[in-house]
């Protein structure tokens, strides 16, 4: 649902997994960022209604945008910046 | 425990002015933000390494940006970046997740937490696609993404018709503007712009570009149900009164991606609040704002607050009265004598009263209209994190519940992880219909910490 | 006086032999530490004079989820004492074979049936005493249900109301000042908490009561991870998850609390001691994230028993406060009290109990 702007350098891409899939990622972007990039709107369901939520504020005080590390620690998608290995699951 | 002479929570305008202004006093300045970059949500910049040669930073702007730049560069300023202050303990002790700085004692603490944008529920809100204005600026100037596919720009403001049409430059397919203001009263307001040349331009700019590319701004519309499967699909829109009240039978469709959202802004109070600080409810921006004495510190000792966290002003205000606290805190931590300092400060407080008449003419254009609860139906989330409904609401209230702390408890509205960020306006703007100015300054309700939430690992 | 539970249970069992009840409250019911309590409902973690009352009170709210039908999230999940070495070991043993003398149904769980048993709990934890009775409840739920059916029963209930003076008319007759009106009365009962210092202070008594601030947090909601009410042999944690999914975490961590300016403050120490304490035992808690804090006004006796019944000296003038555990204990001591008004007795009432222990020692001014 976004696209990366081509007047900004990115640098060496590399991959984080998400999912079961492989995603491309540039140092300096957030999960969102590779997330919505990649299409992937949904980062978490409601708690109650299993309802799709994804990235809303932007500026990390809605938490909509939560999304589970390897170790089950919810991050906020849009604060979290990806690195090389990651491994993330969404709809969590 | 560390101790530090004056510690700044917000790395906005507001925040490097007064961090500027008080380290060229030779004041020992700690500035602490969440970002990795100074510069607040106006200010956002790239992260790096990815790497832009334009800055995104709007151009009527630009000077006070080009400022702080230069100015933070003459002076030493310890920043604590990517470090969020999730708590303010008695009396001006900071608790952090930074790791070398996990507890901070401020002998003087500046609060320039800025504002956020102003929550306005109706059906669909909660879809994935359904995005802030403001967080499509932060993806754009931070990130450098723009929407794909179809985009509605919705709300009111000038924010609107400045997102539009950057967006349109980079080369997004904005598909229309809806404001929920009437042309009419737009050019009413335009006409209070003469006092900024400027900004009256670059609104002609702005609108000019949008003509050009053919993208219609529906005025005195509002969006009223956001449809879709697993995301954002339609966007049901209609027209509305001077009340923002959608009016029935008026109803269009369109096929829309990404909806970005704007009504204005909420000063952030939960560091004031958690300190304990004095505050009184503002009905029209449905939130509240710190008590100050003219040189704006609170009724803490030794607590100030500059910016948009104190009603929402703007970023030549921030600028001014971040001066106006680095100064006031340089004088107070002896740094500077009162007669050196006194004929600056007032030509200071001078220059922030006359800026008023913009964060009047803010106010004017934001005030929250009521009509804007008739979108709400009895399945409509208020509360996003803890899914409770309007119907569950407005049951509380009927069953004689009235004050946000009793709604908390028996709804367990604003439990969640926004911690009422997202909730509380639209209750306040619904408890506002019933209760007087006075009744709702005495809503009784505590902060405390966490700020945000925060891993139990990091306090082990 | 006292909107807490005690004033609200008491309120409410009033009301239903037809006794004409007014409830003052001075703020909002269920405010103070009666919501500020995390609502376990805990026997085997109890001073062992007080298990009889905490084990009325877990079956009053039993029965009061029935008879009120409404979900007060009333579960009886059973709880875990757990112990982390050898002396603390010694020391379950004692506990647990003092409780069962006293006719408590309780296990002892040695580490590897424990782990079987319980497996979210980290290796630190190497035994624990099992009770079946230890449950857990929704203290929001409580007062809206027992408000709403104490108010159905004719209980008038007035808010934002401060007592600021008792007369004493004659023997059985008081006069009541509020910030609002006046009532007299020939019997009420002072459910105050903390605040009863201040009550007694009204007609002459010094009582030794204190403020102990206990603090309570909740983490964010997450899937079923553990489902008993976890208790330590040294106190000082209380863990249990509730229905919406949050983990509840307390144990009597203190923060700071001064009633005259009426301020409570979190402390990070104990915020801190607290969390450590959690995740040390049971550590799938490090991935969660902390989102609430609060805070409550405990008032203690300097035996932590409950101060209950009629002042001597002042026939009609009961008292039901301050109890450690009050959460649990609450709807017995409404139930006792209700006895003693109406029948002049009840057999749940005992010495230690008694509010006239602490007359000698509180010098009448």
């Amino acid at each position: 649902m976004m696209k990366r702007l081509k007047q900004v350098k990115r640098g060496e891409p590399f991959n984080i997994q998400v999912d079961n899939e492989f995603l491309t990622a540039y140092h300096g972007e957030t999960l969102a960022t590779v997330l919505l990039s990649a299409g992937k709107k949904i980062m978490r369901k409601s708690l109650k209604n299993k309802n799709p939520r994804g990235y809303y504020c932007g500026m990390g005080i809605c938490n909509e945008c939560l999304v589970k590390l390897e170790d089950e620690t919810r991050v906020r998608a849009c604060q979290t910046l990806a690195e090389p290995s990651m491994k993330i699951k969404t709809g969590a | 425990m560390e101790e530090k002479d004056f510690v700044i929570i917000g790395t906005g305008p507001a925040g490097i002015s007064a961090a500027v202004t008080a380290a060229k006093s030779g004041v020992d300045v700690t500035l602490i933000g969440e970002d990795p970059r100074m510069g607040g949500q106006i200010f956002r910049q790239i992260i790096p390494p990815l790497y832009s040669q334009t800055h995104y930073v709007d151009t009527q702007n630009e000077k006070i940006f080009n400022n702080l730049s230069e100015e933070k560069k003459k002076v030493h300023l310890q920043f604590l970046s990517k470090t969020l202050v999730w708590g303010i303990f008695d009396d001006k002790v900071l608790a952090t997740d930074n790791k070398d700085h996990p507890l901070i004692k401020a002998k003087k603490l500046l609060i320039s937490e800025g504002a956020y944008e102003a929550p306005v529920a109706f059906p669909g809100w909660t879809l994935p696609g359904v995005i802030t204005l403001g967080g499509t600026q932060i993806l754009l100037k931070s990130q450098g993404l723009i929407p794909r596919g179809r985009t509605l720009v919705a709300g009111t403001g000038p924010l609107l018709y400045y997102t539009a049409s950057q967006l349109v430059k980079n080369g997004a397919n904005v598909v229309g503007v809806l404001e929920a203001s009437s042309l009419f009263k737009w050019m009413n307001w335009t006409f209070r712009l003469i006092r900024a040349p400027k900004l009256l331009w670059k609104g002609i700019q702005y609108l000019t570009l949008l003509k050009k590319r053919r993208i219609p701004i529906y005025y005195n519309h509002v969006v009223a149900k956001a449809e879709g499967t697993e995301s954002l699909e339609k966007v049901i829109f209609t027209k509305d009164n001077n009340n923002w009240e959608p009016q029935e039978g008026t109803e269009k469709t369109l096929d829309v991606d990404t909806l970005c959202l704007n009504f204005g802004f909420i000063p952030s109070t939960i560091f004031t609040h958690m300190a304990g600080c004095e505050h009184e409810f503002d009905p029209t921006l449905r939130g509240w704002i710190p008590t100050l004495n003219n040189k704006l510190e609170t009724s803490k000792e030794g607590i100030f607050v500059a910016g948009d966290c104190n009603g929402i002003g703007g970023v030549k205000k921030a600028f001014v009265e971040g001066q106006i606290a680095g100064t006031e805190i340089a004088l107070q931590l002896g740094q500077v004598s009162k007669p050196e300092t006194h004929s600056f400060l007032s030509r200071l407080q001078k220059k922030n009263s006359r800026l008023n008449w913009y964060q009047k003419f803010l106010k004017d254009i934001y005030a929250f209209r009521p009509g804007l609860l008739k979108l709400l139906t009895p399945e409509t989330f208020i509360c996003r994190c803890e899914e409770v409904d309007f119907k569950t609401i407005t049951n509380t209230l009927e069953n004689g519940a009235w004050s946000l702390d009793q709604i908390k408890r028996l709804t367990r509205m604003g439990m969640g992880r926004c911690q009422g960020r997202f909730c509380f306006p639209t209750v306040l703007g619904i408890l506002s219909k019933y209760y007087s100015q006075k009744e709702l300054n005495q809503l009784d309700f505590s902060t405390r910490p966490p700020a945000k939430p925060l891993p139990l690992k990091e306090l082990i | 006086m006292g909107g807490g539970i005690i004033g609200i249970c008491a309120s409410y069992f009033l009301s239903k032999k037809n006794v004409e009840v007014t409830l003052i409250e001075k703020g909002e019911i269920g405010k103070e530490a009666s919501t500020a309590n995390v609502g376990t409902l805990a026997v085997q973690n109890k001073d062992i004079k007080a298990i009889p009352l905490a084990r009325e009170g877990i079956k009053t709210w039993g029965e009061l989820q029935e008879e009120l039908k409404e979900n007060l999230e009333f579960h009886q999940s059973g709880g875990l004492r757990v112990t982390e070495d050898k002396p603390q070991l010694r020391l379950l043993h004692k506990a647990i074979s003092v409780q069962k003398k006293s006719g408590l149904d309780i296990k002892f769980l040695a580490r590897r049936e424990l782990h079987d048993f319980a497996p979210y709990l980290g290796p630190s934890v190497v035994g624990a005493s099992f009770c079946a009775e230890d449950s857990r409840i929704n203290p929001f739920q409580c007062f809206a249900a027992l408000t709403k059916a104490a108010q159905k029963n004719g209980v008038k209930i007035y808010t934002h109301e401060r007592v600021i003076s008792i007369k004493i008319i004659q023997k059985d007759k008081y006069l009541i000042q509020t910030t609002k009106g006046q009532y007299q009365t020939s019997c009420l009962v002072n459910c105050t908490g903390v605040w009863s210092k201040n009550i007694f202070k009204m007609i002459n008594l010094d009582f030794p009561i204190t403020l102990s601030p206990q603090q309570s947090m909740a983490t964010e909601r997450i899937p079923p991870l553990f489902p008993h009410i976890i208790n330590h042999i040294k106190g000082k944690l209380s863990l249990k998850q509730v229905d919406s999914g949050n983990i509840l975490i307390g144990g009597g961590w203190e923060g700071f609390g001064d009633l005259i300016r009426d301020i409570r403050n979190i402390s990070y120490e104990s915020l801190k001691g607290n969390i450590q304490y959690a995740c040390q035992i049971i550590p799938k808690l490090k991935s969660l994230n902390l989102i609430r804090c609060w805070i409550g006004s405990e008032g203690r006796s300097p035996d932590r028993l409950p101060l209950l019944g009629n002042l001597k000296h002042l026939p009609g003038f009961y008292t039901a406060s301050c109890a450690k555990g009050g959460f649990t204990l609450g709807p017995a001591l409404a139930k006792i009290t209700t006895d003693l008004i109406i029948k002049g007795k009840s057999s749940l009432f005992l010495p230690h109990y008694d509010v006239n222990r602490y007359i000698s020692s509180s010098k009448r001014q």
